[in-house]
């Protein structure tokens, strides 16, 4: 019975520890490329370090005791090196991205029954003994148990101000008092200051004495005794003050921490009355302390170290906060999304019933369930809302394994990781900006000594943003490569059958033949691309997600792709319309003016529809037309005009409703293929309202235009 | 063991201490140090292949250039070329914003 019970907590364990261990092998990837760029950097080595650290601790607690070994020998790499004994280099880096990849497919063996070759972690270990210096190799060869890392600690860390007085003979003694500061900083965050306030002159000095003293400010979960440990056996002779400072959550919260003046007073090394004289005086209150001689710089120095440790701390700490979440099943996430939809239709149902009864009261009732669901609603998309730069952190591996495979080198910046899209979106979006990717590096970065011909830096540069347009995300994609060739891109094209010789094209729109079916202008296919089976994909994914595709490119200098995209695929904000009996939804977020149309107004231009708007010529869609309605056209009509991509344009109604909160309906098979209408919406009555896809509508005014 | 050279380049005395710079070859530096206060010249200290390096050698340095500072002379470290120095200088709490006011340079002050 008690078996059962344990094989069923470390299942339960291991469960709840799954995402965590997919963040873990994410972040330390992203630790690894980081320092790739930096190899040097002790940060980023401690950060390589404490991922691999979480792996074996958490992963060792869960009973993945084949991964919590493996990570423990990998790490050994990264030990040796944060204690200076160990280089990193390429080969280092290389074989932990290996490793990564083989504790990912350890944990999908796991999680996803999914078979892993268990000679990978054979091999990377003897590869990480052959790198490790003589002495860890050794160490590592020994059996020995060790127990699991220690969980993290900063739930239950403390700050201590600690003041370090050796004796003037410590020197001599042998003990190095920088050794016993390394200990603390082992323990855990810290700053320290050496105050040289009683070094004398050169001539008074004898060089055996120790005339130093330290200040530390140490922020650590290993208690006091563990400080207390570190002087034990220069504590005699030497003076060690230590305090705790956070003591009844003073440093958790929210106003600002100890001013400088308070600090000193509160160190030791001030008076008030010192503060007073001072006070009324417009100049830094360091500087001006230090110059009128009430304080050494020193001592300032290491209160204004305080001050910003404490800042630093807040700011961990918060951010841990922040994080302080719990994890909770997607699917029970789109259930509640679901749930909120149909509470919506019902609550319009529930506001055309309020209308049309004549009581002020069920109508305040109304009103108030309208709020609420406008809140619920919003509150329940925010929840599925993730920010895009947990997929964008994926593209850098891409990145970096596809250039170092075509001999290039390639740069990939991120902008705008914080911006937030539904979490749909970005599991849609992953395939698509992976191929975009590829295509930048392999069609359209140089090799480096081509690169170099034409005047370019060395290192070809891809920049991958996303910010917030109005209801839309923008993501562009932008390599300062070759660009395409818009002559090849229309000669291939002509040849396909896919326009006619003569065609006369827009920029935008003989680019975006490069989305069509089968169309690739690459000379030799290669693993990589050229296959012309791709950009296509990326065309259909993103048209699924109701978003859209605009290429920009000059030749030689770069390619810019943008996906615009809707925040959300579940509920919009619409704006109401009606033809006859059939409603339509036109999104709220393009939704520029509405303005009347008499049939005296009508104007015709080469075949064009136009409408003066104050003096500007706005083309427009009489819908009834393009939906091939029947029935009488009211004298006076509404054309609601909506913006995209800067081109205004009209489309004609009867009757305009007003807002209208859209839960958003797929078509089904049969109406997927329909143009212009992107999906539907149930009403309050019940029946049904098209959504109307404006941007593909646009593209026909757009041709005009050209034309025109 | 500790290297110290004395030499004089541009009508300057550079002092260039290599080995290891630690207390055990401490009070050689000071006598060199002090014979240099005596030279007359603006002393520079340059680092090479230190092989290892202790707070005794900071201290010194502070407290020569505290001695420099008094008799209006001038004595630069030259911390930055040399990893070990810089890292000890760092590890040990010595970089810092505000600098000696009374000596009106301070040995230790990072750029701002």
């Amino acid at each position: 019975m008690s078996d059962q019970n344990d094989s069923f907590d470390l299942n339960v364990l291991r469960e709840m520890f799954r995402s965590e261990a997919y963040e873990l092998i994410s972040e330390l990837e992203n630790a690894l490329l980081a320092l790739e760029e930096a190899p040097a950097d002790k940060d980023v080595i401690n950060r390589v370090f404490r991922a691999l650290h979480t792996v074996k601790g958490s992963g060792g607690a869960c009973g993945f005791d084949d991964i919590s070994h493996f990570a423990h020998q990998v790490e050994t790499l990264y030990d040796a090196a944060r204690n200076d004994r160990l280089q990193i280099t390429r080969e280092i880096i290389n074989l932990t991205l290996a490793a990564r990849d083989q504790i990912a497919a350890l944990f999908d063996s796991y999680y996803q029954g999914r078979p892993a070759e268990q000679e990978v972690t054979a091999q990377i270990i003897g590869q990480v003994r052959r790198l490790l210096p003589a002495d860890a190799a050794k160490k590592e060869q020994k059996p020995k148990t060790e127990a699991p890392a220690p969980p993290p600690v900063v739930a239950r860390s403390a700050t201590y101000r600690i003041r370090f007085k050796p004796s003037k003979n410590i020197f001599l003694t042998g003990t190095n008092p920088q050794n016993l500061l390394d200990e603390l900083r082992q323990l855990g965050d810290c700053r320290i200051v050496a105050q040289l306030a009683d070094v004398p002159p050169l001539d008074a000095l004898d060089p055996e004495e120790c005339h130093l003293y330290w200040d530390v400010i140490l922020t650590t979960g290993r208690g006091i005794d563990a400080i207390r440990d570190v002087f034990i056996f220069v504590q005699d002779a030497s003076e060690v003050k230590i305090e705790q400072l956070d003591v009844d959550g003073v440093l958790s919260g929210d106003e600002e921490y100890k001013k400088l003046g308070e600090l000193l007073v509160e160190r030791g090394d001030l008076s008030l009355d010192d503060i007073q004289s001072v006070t009324t005086e417009q100049k830094r209150f360091g500087e001006l302390v230090v110059e009128k001689g009430l304080v050494p710089h020193d001592r300032v120095e290491a209160a204004l170290h305080e001050q910003q440790h404490v800042r630093d701390l807040r700011q961990q700490r918060q951010k841990v906060e922040e994080m302080a979440s719990i994890r909770v099943a997607s699917t029970k996430l789109d259930k509640l999304v679901d749930l909120v939809g149909e509470l919506v239709t019902v609550q319009a149902r529930l506001s055309q019933v309020a209308a049309g009864a004549n009581n002020a009261l069920l109508l305040s009732i109304a009103e108030e369930v309208e709020r609420l669901t406008a809140e619920l609603r919003d509150n329940s998309m925010s929840i599925r809302m993730l920010p895009i730069g947990t997929t964008f952190s994926k593209f850098k591996r891409v990145a970096r394994d596809l250039s170092q495979n075509l001999g290039k080198s390639v740069e990939l910046l991120m902008e705008g990781s914080e911006t937030e899209l539904d979490k749909t979106v970005i599991e849609r979006l992953h395939d698509p900006l992976v191929h975009i990717i590829r295509n930048c590096i392999d069609h359209g970065i140089e090799l480096p000594e081509e690169r170099l011909r034409s005047g370019k830096p060395r290192q070809g540069t891809i920049q991958l943003s996303a910010e917030h347009s109005g209801a839309h995300v923008l993501i562009k994609i932008a390599d300062d490569g070759a660009g395409m060739n818009g002559d090849a891109i229309r000669r291939k094209a002509v040849e396909q059958g896919l326009i006619a010789t003569d065609a006369e094209l827009t920029e935008k729109d003989l680019y975006a033949l490069v989305l069509l079916p089968g169309f690739s202008t690459a000379k030799e296919v290669s693993d990589v691309s050229g296959r012309g089976v791709g950009m296509d994909v990326v065309k259909q994914a993103i048209d699924a997600l109701r978003g859209t595709i605009e290429i920009v490119s000059v030749r030689g200098k770069g390619t810019t792709i943008t996906l615009a995209l809707p925040l959300t695929l579940a509920i919009i904000d619409g704006f109401l319309t009606r033809i006859g009996d059939d409603h339509f939804v036109i999104p709220l977020s393009l939704v520029d003016e509405c303005v009347e149309l008499r049939h005296a107004e009508m104007h015709s231009s080469s075949g064009r529809t136009l409408l003066n708007v104050r003096g500007e010529l706005v083309p427009y869609i009489t819908l009834r037309e393009r939906f091939g309605i029947s029935g009488e056209r009211p004298p006076i009509e509404q054309v609601v005009i909506t913006k995209v991509e800067g081109l205004r344009a009209g489309f004609v109604v009867d009757h305009i409703v007003g807002g209208h909160q859209t839960v958003i309906k797929n078509l089904g098979q049969m109406y997927k293929k329909v143009d212009g209408v992107s999906g539907a919406t149930i009403l309050g009555d019940g029946s049904v309202a098209l959504i109307l896809d404006v941007p593909k509508l646009l593209q026909g005014v757009e041709r005009d235009e050209v034309r025109a | 063991m500790m290297g110290i050279r004395r030499d004089r380049r541009e009508g300057e005395d550079v002092l260039v201490v290599s080995g290891e710079a630690t207390i055990t070859g401490a009070k050689e530096l000071k006598k060199v140090l002090m014979e240099a206060i005596t030279s007359g010249a603006v002393v520079h200290v340059v680092f090479e292949n230190i092989a290892e390096i202790d707070v005794s050698v900071l201290q010194l340095l502070c407290a020569a250039h505290r001695t420099f500072a008094q008799q209006g002379r001038m004595l630069t470290v030259d911390c930055a070329s040399s990893e070990p120095v810089l890292r000890l200088a760092k590890q040990a709490g010595f970089l810092r914003h505000i600098g000696c006011r009374e000596f009106k340079t301070c040995l230790w002050a990072e750029p701002r």
